[in-house]
């Protein structure tokens, strides 16, 4: 049976914990320049 | 009190006495290794290799031991669980037929309990060729989904709607 | 009480609802301030920027089974579970050039059932209304059930009371807010939920490296290693096409397209697909971690709480409850939101009130909002324990009406007897083979047969439409 190989796994959980965390930055870098622009809602 | 009296008030209290030895002595033995069964049917089939596992035993805050195995007669046992849960959830299981079974003691220096009936898994994964063929018609449908937003998009981006 | 489970004690549960509850309510009532004209209420005044369009529709697609079921799929099907799972994204990709053309072509729109109406007309109407009524009230009734079972799960409190609190707190917060408070409240439930999965899988990191977890999983459940996984194989495109159609027809993401600004739609779908495309392997890490770190899984429903509560002690069980409030709370305000706009604008207005006033519609819609409250409420009360199968049928539904929704945008000439019958016949087909066949045919069944029908019959009979008719005659604004 073939497995995934650890790298794999490794890459898929440490990317997706990068993408977690650089998506809420985002979100944050996004409002804090909507908010400093008035454009928020 | 009369001498009949007291004799009487004496026998009664011995007649406690023996009472109260016997019902330690009877309550001594009921506490003996306690038995533990499954709930679960005695064959389960899954063709996604899980079982959710549930068990009790006669009596509060046992500890449990749960054992798999590949043959009936546990030959080359694997110890799954120890603890106080009275179910396990197992996973990841290839295909084939697995076999449990539970034993529970009432603390941790005392003996275990005889082994419950053991239960079997049998495990069976759908076909690759029936997953490969679903995965391949909705893989098409979807390209054709993208394929049809991607075209009309782009087809509608140089048509102006507000033409009068 | 299933053992176990339990991580916080019940006051400790009701505390945390109370200052959530209070905290989301008057958040609702000072954006309220903006919500006093329809359009403010339904569309959020049409102008909402990207970082709060993006993260309302991550923090909407982010329900309770993302965080919660996410974690039992890795521990069942493994990881392509987990990867079958984060296609749901997929749907939100594929939104954001329907969204551009959607605020193009209805720049006064307020609901999908709407477009169906103007493009379609009266049948197309009516089957479409059904479709989505079904699915709107089914998943609110399923996140209400799911907010009671978790809550009582996690902290003991009595199933009818967290469902009500949950219930409550969403319609009053929606009541005053309108959509401004859906998209407000879905800003901070998103960056909590993104923080809360993020923080507990690094801490996992911390207990244990992934070569152990990974040795781990080859010595005990090789299977959910495996490239191969059949059930999971299976699982990958019904679950994308399910998500596509729960997307492409539900006025929950229609309703966001109205109401961002011009330009940004496309953006703010692009980037919430990227940014919602993790949660389920992060949180699927979670199951699959869970024996690495000694923790004897005994229900998969709620592996993912047993785990942080495990890994981060007390903060860990205070987080998880957040989080699940989190993700249920932002999910059903949106379907609160948008079905009662679609029941006010779609049913109310036409059949008793066609010449009232956006005023007095405005206030309708607060009647309507409190009435779908009250009736997901007295469904979700009896607890019934079928409700998860009745979701499952919405596949079929929802499928069907991919390419209805696709060609009435994008194909002039599309036939509309014939977007009709395909969402009938994709529906009932799609239902027969989940009957028959399995649940893992029937929105890949109910789609096919959708297809075949509208490009049958748009080739053989195609139709000419006038794109302005969807702007109401009026001129539509250039994108």
């Amino acid at each position: 049976m073939t497995l995934f190989p650890a790298w794999f796994f490794a890459s898929l959980v440490y990317g997706g914990i990068a993408l977690a965390v650089a998506g809420g930055v985002l979100l944050l870098v996004l409002l804090a320049r909507d908010v400093g622009g008035r454009k928020v809602w | 009190m009369t001498s009949v009296g007291k004799r009487h008030r004496t026998s009664r209290i011995i007649l406690a006495g023996i009472a109260a030895l016997a019902v330690d002595a009877l309550q001594t033995r009921a506490e003996g290794p306690p038995y533990a069964v499954f709930i679960n049917d005695l064959t389960q089939n899954t063709n996604e290799g899980h079982a959710a596992l549930k068990w009790s035993g006669d009596g509060d805050a046992l500890v449990y031991e749960l054992q798999s195995a590949m043959e009936p007669d546990f030959r080359e046992p694997t110890t799954e669980y120890r603890g106080a849960d009275e179910s396990s959830f197992q996973s990841g299981l290839v295909d084939g037929r697995y076999f449990y079974r539970i034993r529970a003691r009432r603390h941790e220096s005392d003996a275990w309990g005889p082994w419950s009936e053991p239960i079997e898994v049998v495990c069976e994964h759908h076909s690759l060729a029936l997953a490969w063929t679903l995965f391949a018609s909705g893989g098409i449908l979807f390209l054709l989904i993208v394929l049809s937003v991607g075209i009309g998009a782009r087809s509608l981006d140089r048509f102006e709607i507000n033409d009068a | 009480m299933p053992e176990g489970s339990q991580v916080l004690s019940a006051s400790a549960g009701y505390i945390l609802l109370a200052v959530f509850g209070v905290m989301w309510i008057s958040l609702g009532i000072f954006w309220g301030r903006r919500a006093k004209s329809l359009e403010g209420f339904m569309v959020a005044g049409r102008n909402v920027g990207l970082a709060l369009g993006t993260a309302t529709a991550v923090a909407t697609w982010i329900t309770s089974n993302t965080t919660m079921l996410a974690p039992q799929f890795a521990l069942q099907l493994g990881v392509w579970g987990m990867l079958a799972y984060s296609t749901a994204s997929f749907g939100l990709f594929l939104f954001a050039p329907l969204a551009k053309r959607i605020r193009q072509a209805m720049p006064h729109g307020y609901t999908s059932v709407e477009f169906i109406r103007l493009r379609y007309g009266r049948t197309a109407y009516v089957v479409f209304l059904i479709i989505s009524l079904f699915y709107g009230l089914t998943w609110m009734v399923s996140m209400g059930m799911a907010g009671g079972i978790l809550l009582e799960a996690l902290a003991g409190i009595p199933y009818t009371h967290g469902m009500s609190v949950l219930l409550f707190v969403c319609v009053v917060y929606t009541l005053f807010g309108g959509l401004f408070a859906v998209i407000g409240t879905d800003f901070i439930q998103s960056v909590i939920i993104l923080a809360g999965v993020v923080a507990v899988a690094v801490a996992i990191l911390t207990r244990a490296p992934l070569s152990e977890i990974h040795g781990n999983l080859v010595s005990n459940r090789p299977a959910l290693l495996s490239v191969f996984f059949p059930a999971a194989i299976i699982a990958v495109f019904n679950n994308m096409l399910f998500g596509i159609g729960e997307i492409f027809h539900s006025n929950v993401w229609w309703s966001r397209a109205f109401a961002m600004r011009e330009g940004i739609g496309v953006k703010a779908y692009l980037l919430a697909g990227v940014v919602w495309l993790p949660i389920p392997v992060v949180a699927g890490f979670l199951g699959l971690a869970a024996p690495s770190v000694g923790i004897n899984v005994t229900r998969p429903d709620v592996v993912g709480p047993l785990v942080a509560a495990n890994i981060l002690g007390y903060a860990g069980s205070v987080l998880v409850f957040i989080v699940v409030f989190c993700s249920l709370a932002s999910s059903i305000d949106s379907l609160l939101a948008a079905t009662s706009d679609v029941v006010t604008k779609e049913v109310v207005q036409p059949l008793f009130m066609p010449n009232a006033s956006d005023k007095q519609i405005r206030k309708v819609a607060s009647m309507v909002i409190v009435a779908v409250g009250l009736t997901t409420w007295a469904i979700c009360l009896p607890k019934v324990g079928t409700l998860a199968t009745v979701l499952f049928f919405a596949g079929p539904l929802v499928g069907s009406t991919i390419w209805p929704i696709i060609s009435g945008l994008f194909w002039q000439r599309c036939n509309p007897a014939g977007a009709v019958l395909a969402m009938v016949l994709g529906s009932a087909v799609g239902l027969i083979a989940y009957v028959q066949i399995g649940w893992y045919t029937a929105t890949l069944i109910s789609t096919a047969m959708s297809f075949l029908t509208v490009i049958g019959t748009t080739l053989l009979w195609p139709r000419a439409f006038d794109w302005r008719s969807l702007a109401g005659g009026k001129e539509a604004v250039p994108a």
